[in-house]
């Protein structure tokens, strides 16, 4: 098999259909903007008062003077829409949802995927979720499975108890911009004791030029109860730049055990900029499992607080930057605040065709939190001499009766390796294919098969063109 | 304050130049940020005296050299009679990293070491540069300039002490410059009183083949901060650096290392060793970076922990940039832990009190990087009995 060495990929999902709006706020981020989405959304004034003063924080804080400022400073947050409503009222059943939308689902493979095992679609079309089934087994279990405005609606009383404590708007100037303009993304309540054995599942997508997509999602669980998550991204192609700016909060209580996985494959247009954070309570969780596969630049650090007696906390992400207009700032942060607290962070790259992955962590150990056990690996792996790999590991450690390791390595796909497979039979694309594989191999093999299959169609899509 | 000691020792016109143009940028540049991590943990104002009386290091400390090959002068007798080379060379090193400080440093220094060590070198003793502070309340700008011929091989200890009651500051920067295939064995050794701010700016520029093991061995200071930057610029260049920080009661250390690998097949390695008793603390902040044209290098970073109190605290961002995806090896490691309780329990099963097993294994810790010092030397000694005296405190 021969391969064209420059040849660019066609994004895979880089189809959009018409645009068909009841409401597009205008451009740019005002007062009026900000009152008119919770006008619009009918919310409580608590939710009105926090989105405003959200707004003020956004304005007072600087943009991050760390990272990728060069890009950063692209974005420019008077061209951007900050809120979209696709249709007035959300679809109860598949049929219900507008033809169009459909469409774009029915090629993502949505319905097959549902058919075969999901138990929740949410699926998050412009910046409201529009369609929502929930299976009976998961209403019978009282779990609780909306898009965020729904949740607000109609428990407002456990909204109000965790939105925003997990991360205030004044963490960051994006949580900030999320905090003012939120629309839409998923809440979830698991409760005490219930084990969710499907996973639940959300697709999100732009389509929309210029408009920046603001989800918010908060998952409960109670206490010994499991849940599992997944957030799965695609979006159309467009020329000028998207911003795409979530906050993710997590809380998992007493015994309780939350895995939330996401795969991002953003077209390359598009600024990913994402809070994400969890809690853990005493003996509780918590497991991240990110794919950062698309966008222009991302910059996104799951985190989980140990607050509780040996909590656990687990990141496995995987990056891949692909080309020079490509960006992957990703990583994970873990703070230790409570005795016999473990955790482990396995961060995995590869950069090629210019592309440029960085691992950005954070590991920290308050004093008093005694017995912590923590190791933090990163592997990157690079394709090519115009590529760049960066690893930016803190760790700081207030407390003595501790145990951490940090490994890190930069590598290129070795001689040895190749020629071995190559001996074997195998051409020399499919053996750097096979290498690869293997390198990604301790995130793919956490995921549902589905996902698994799909991801090693995507690394094989993009591989192409770099290896033969 | 530069201007006027620049006249009296009549300075060349280019120099006073210098100095006055770093005087007037000093005066407007503000301090660095806080945001990258050169300074993330320790606020530089520290290193920026209010003290106004500037004092030169001791004299008394001086080892003149007057054996073939090796040049040792007061860095302004080396300017004057080596003007050429040095109004070439003289601050070329200095970057922009660390403006203000390094501006502060240049405007105001007023003593310092001047070292030229030539191909017709004969004796192998390593040489000894002694900076001595003996005045309280006093700042000691210095600066020192240290340059090595092709193919020398030549071992350097750079020892900065002074009384234990000193209250100072002192704000040294040191050039280094490896010819091809020079070797340069340097040592820089922190003994000063525990009420000192130190500061020093490194730099070295090493030229193809040229190999240097850069050795920090940090005991001394009230806050301690170490900007040491290593080009390899020419190709199979080496640098193996060391350190070791031995921290007791309330002392501060913040090591910054940077390693960048400009040219082809270089190599660099980092062995770096924190230990830190009662509330000490100590923060590491690497940074090993590979060029786009830098291929078929091999970089190694480790930093090892040992966290000896509750109250110690460490802190460590071993950062990698790497642009090219030609290379041998590339990777870091850290770890963080407290003594080994086996180990110790080995010991006591041996016969040794709990306290004397601590400081065996302490001692283990830190040996590799001691062994470096040049033995049966009165430094080595005052070494050992400075480390003993730490150990033996608390």
């Amino acid at each position: 098999m021969t391969l064209d060495l420059n040849q660019d990929q066609e994004y895979k999902y880089g189809f959009h259909d018409t645009e068909n709006y009841t409401f597009k706020s205008g451009r740019g981020l005002t007062k009026d903007v900000v009152l008119n989405i919770s006008k619009m959304k009918k919310e409580p004034d608590w939710m009105t008062e926090f989105r405003l003063r959200s707004l003020d924080i956004f304005n007072q804080k600087p943009m991050p003077k760390w990272g990728d400022t060069k890009l950063l400073n692209e974005i420019d947050f008077e061209n951007i829409f900050y809120y979209v409503k696709p249709t007035e009222k959300q679809g109860k059943t598949w049929e219900e949802v507008p033809k169009d939308i459909k469409n774009t689902f029915d090629r993502l493979g949505i319905p097959e995927a549902e058919r075969k095992f999901l138990a929740g679609v949410s699926a998050q079309y412009e910046s409201e979720v529009i369609y929502h089934s929930l299976r009976e087994d998961l209403e019978k279990l009282g779990v609780l499975f909306f898009d965020m405005d729904t949740g607000l609606r109609e428990y407002p009383e456990i909204v109000k108890k965790y939105f925003a404590t997990i991360i205030p708007p004044e963490d960051n100037k994006f949580a900030a911009l999320n905090s003012a303009v939120w629309s839409g993304g998923s809440f979830i309540y698991v409760p005490p004791n219930t084990q969710v054995e499907m996973p639940l599942q959300a697709y999100f997508r732009i389509n929309t030029e210029n408009m920046g997509q603001f989800e918010r999602t908060l998952i409960i669980a109670d206490e010994g109860s499991s849940v599992h998550y997944i957030e799965g991204c695609t979006a159309p192609t467009y020329s000028s730049d998207s911003l795409h700016s979530a906050v993710v909060e997590l809380i998992a209580l007493k015994n309780a055990k939350i895995r939330y996985t996401t795969i991002q494959n953003w077209s390359k247009n598009v600024f990913n900029l994402v809070t994400k954070r969890a809690v853990a309570h005493e003996g509780a969780v918590v497991e991240w499992l990110d794919g950062n596969m698309g966008s222009k630049l991302t910059m996104k650090y799951p985190s989980i607080y140990l607050i509780g007696e040996r909590a656990h906390g687990e990141v496995v992400s995987v990056a891949l930057a692909s080309g020079s207009d490509q960006h992957q700032d990703a990583g994970a942060k873990i703070i230790h605040a409570a005795p016999n607290t473990t955790s482990v962070i396995t961060s995995k790259s590869i950069s090629r065709n210019g592309g440029r992955a960085s691992y950005r962590g954070l590991l920290k150990v308050h004093k008093g939190a005694t017995g912590v056990k923590s190791t933090v690996k990163c592997d990157a792996l690079m394709l090519d001499a115009n590529s760049r790999s960066d690893t930016y590991p803190t760790m700081e450690i207030y407390e003595n009766d501790v145990k951490i390791e940090h490994e890190a390595t930069v590598s290129k796909i070795e001689d040895e390796k190749l020629f071995y497979l190559m001996s074997r039979g195998l051409g020399e694309d499919q053996a750097k294919l096979m290498i690869v594989n293997g390198f990604m191999e301790p995130f793919v093999k956490e995921l549902p098969m589905e996902y698994a299959v799909e991801l090693n169609r995507l690394i094989e899509l993009e591989m192409e063109g770099s290896v033969g | 304050m530069g201007q006027k000691l620049a006249e009296k020792v009549s300075e060349p016109q280019w120099l006073i130049e210098k100095r006055k143009a770093a005087k007037q940028a000093f005066e407007v540049e503000l301090l660095p940020d806080r945001v990258s991590h050169l300074w993330k943990y320790t606020d530089p104002a520290i290193f920026n005296p209010q003290i106004t009386t500037v004092e030169s290091v001791s004299e008394i400390g001086m080892w003149r050299y007057s054996e073939p090959g090796v040049e040792v002068l007061h860095i302004l007798d080396g300017i004057k009679k080596y003007e050429d080379l040095m109004r070439e060379k003289f601050g070329s090193l200095i970057d922009n990293k660390n403006l203000k400080l390094s501006l502060l440093n240049e405007s105001t220094w007023v003593s310092g070491y001047f070292v030229y060590i030539k191909k017709n070198k004969q004796s192998d003793d390593p040489v000894s540069l002694t900076m001595s502070m003996e005045k309280l309340k006093s700042f000691y700008p210095v600066r020192n300039f240290i340059y090595i011929e092709d193919g020398v091989d030549v071992k350097l200890v750079e020892q900065v002490c002074s009384q234990d009651e000193i209250l100072s500051d002192v704000n040294i920067v040191t050039e280094i410059f490896l010819g091809n295939g020079a070797k340069l064995d340097f040592i820089n050794l922190n003994m000063v009183g525990n009420k000192i701010n130190y500061h020093l700016i490194q730099r070295a520029n090493l030229s193809a083949q040229a190999q240097l093991e850069n050795t920090f061995i940090s005991l001394g200071g009230n806050v301690s901060k170490i900007d040491s930057e290593t080009k390899l610029v020419g190709e199979h260049s080496v640098v193996m650096v060391s350190g070791i920080v031995l921290g007791n009661e309330k002392q501060r250390f913040d090591h910054h290392i940077t390693v960048n690998h400009v040219a082809s097949n270089t190599i660099s390695g980092l062995d770096f060793r924190v230990a830190l008793k009662d509330s000490a603390n100590s923060a590491y902040t690497g940074n090993l970076k590979i060029a786009v044209n830098a291929l078929g290098c091999d970089a190694t970073q480790k930093n090892r922990n040992l966290l000896l109190s509750d109250n110690a605290k460490a802190e460590s961002i071993p950062e990698l940039e790497i642009l090219t995806n030609d290379v041998k090896k590339c990777s870091h490691g850290v770890t963080m832990g407290h003594l080994d309780e086996e180990q110790i329990y080995y010991l006591m099963s041996r016969g040794f009190s709990d306290k004397e097993a601590e400081k065996v294994i302490i001692e283990g810790f830190i040996e590799p990087i001691i062994l470096k010092i040049p033995e049966h030397t009165l430094i080595s000694g005052q070494v050992k009995s400075r480390i003993e005296q730490k150990l033996n405190k608390g």
